[in-house]
């Protein structure tokens, strides 16, 4: 309201009317406490940073009250204006304050919320890794057990080939023991002290002949066989004749006789260290030379398979 | 602008009327403003909190309403302006007051789980 342009006389006047306006209204000159203390007040907080950062609203509305307070007290020297205004500061001051510390611990709580939750996870985290490392644990476990279980497995099955495979070897012996036997039935054989005796009697040989007759064969064939399967045993082949002529001649006879049989033994692939052939003449017969069908008897190879020891 | 001379005793008797509190119009406005404040300085924990300065609240409230009636204007806007105050006051003593109650809440729950994440796995196991 003060231009340069108002007149001094003017300014005079102002003055005066101001002057008569606060002596009417009856205020005292000095400064009042409450005004003073309420600027200290607000002086005091307006420094605090986090007040003014926090709480500027009720920090500028105690600026507004404080601004009015002096005003009230520099126009008019009204002191219940003052103090009323003054009061308002203090109070103001006050709510910016707490405002200030409300608005600190409300974001401390962010701030804590924030951590816990970071807390939070790492202990999720580690409970998980603890469980992951239990369930590991348990899984190696189980693993050793199964790969124990699949051992013991294996050695049972093991076992149980080797007992079949035993049994199986027993009784392909058998088998096979059984077949010689059989096949050995199956020619003319007696058991001696000397071994094992094979009879080829007259049949096989025609009267002062030492051919064998091709019904002789197959009898010859299983004896081949029997010798292939038995590489240890050995043969002695034994030729007779009955008493029919001279003696010589005879003899001669039986060891072409034995010798027809020996040759048989070779063609066939048995090695010829294994076998051996001797005439033995009329002097062994096994059945009377006054008939036919004894001398028959006596016309005859005999093939011994000496009992496991070599022959002689 | 020009002041003349025939305005300046119409301003000065202006200045003198305000200057010496002739009543004002009603604070009606200041007067519903501190009764919302009060009445939710009530509703919070302000009532346990700082019931000193809502009971002042209170008061000056109802001294604010005597003085409308009364048309005493100037002392009834003042009576509602310091009643505002007085509520804001209580409340915000509640507010602060929960806020850090809650921060310290908040610290406890985090010390207990540090603890607990400091101890050894094998230990909790």
């Amino acid at each position: 309201m003060r231009r340069t342009t108002i007149r001094p006389l003017i300014m005079v006047a102002a003055a005066m009317l101001a002057g008569a306006a606060l002596a009417g209204c009856g205020a005292s000159l000095s400064n009042p406490a409450a005004l003073d203390h309420a600027r200290a007040t607000y002086d005091r907080i307006k420094t605090v940073p986090e007040i003014a950062t926090l709480a500027p609203v009720p920090l500028y509305e105690a600026e507004k009250s404080l601004q009015a307070a002096e005003g009230a007290w520099q126009q008019d020297k009204d002191e219940k204006a003052v103090e009323h205004y003054a009061y308002l500061v203090e109070k103001r001051s006050e709510i910016a304050k707490l405002t200030a510390e409300r608005k600190a611990a409300e974001a401390s709580i962010q701030d804590m919320a924030r951590e816990r939750e970071m807390a939070m996870l790492e202990m999720r985290t580690r409970e998980a890794e603890a469980g992951k490392r239990q369930a590991l644990e348990s899984l190696t476990l189980a693993e050793n057990r199964a790969r124990e279980a699949e051992e013991y497995r294996l050695k049972a099955e093991a076992a149980l080939q080797a007992i079949e495979k035993a049994r199986q070897q027993q009784l392909a012996e058998k088998t096979k023991l059984q077949n010689l036997e059989q096949e050995m039935s199956e020619l003319k054989t007696r058991k001696t002290e000397r071994g094992l005796v094979l009879t080829l009697d007259g049949v096989m040989f025609a009267p002062g002949q030492a051919e064998i007759k091709p019904m002789a064969w197959p009898s010859l064939q299983k004896l081949v066989n029997f010798l292939k399967e038995n590489p240890e045993r050995q043969a002695d082949i034994e030729g007779h004749t009955d008493s029919v002529g001279a003696a010589e001649a005879n003899q001669a006879l039986s060891q072409r006789r034995a010798e027809a049989v020996h040759d048989f033994l070779i063609n066939h692939g048995i090695t010829v260290e294994r076998i051996t052939a001797r005439g033995m003449g009329a002097d062994y017969p096994v059945a009377t030379n006054d008939t036919e069908s004894g001398r028959k008897l006596n016309r005859r190879v005999e093939i011994i398979i000496p009992n496991k020891q070599p022959a002689q | 602008m020009k002041f003349n001379a025939t305005l300046l005793p119409a301003l000065a008797c202006g200045l003198l009327l305000i200057g010496c509190g002739v009543s004002p119009a009603p604070p009606t406005g200041a007067v519903s403003r501190a009764e919302l404040a009060v009445m939710q300085a009530q509703s919070s924990n302000a009532v346990e909190l700082d019931p000193a300065s809502l009971r002042l609240a209170k008061e000056k409230l109802d001294a604010a309403k005597q003085a409308m009636g009364a048309k005493d204007y100037l002392a009834a806007g003042r009576l509602a302006e310091q009643a505002l105050v007085d509520a804001e006051t209580a409340e915000a003593h509640a507010m602060t007051h929960t806020a850090k109650q809650a921060a310290e809440e908040m610290r406890t729950s985090i010390e207990l789980l540090r603890q607990n994440l400091e101890r050894p796995l094998n230990e909790t196991n």
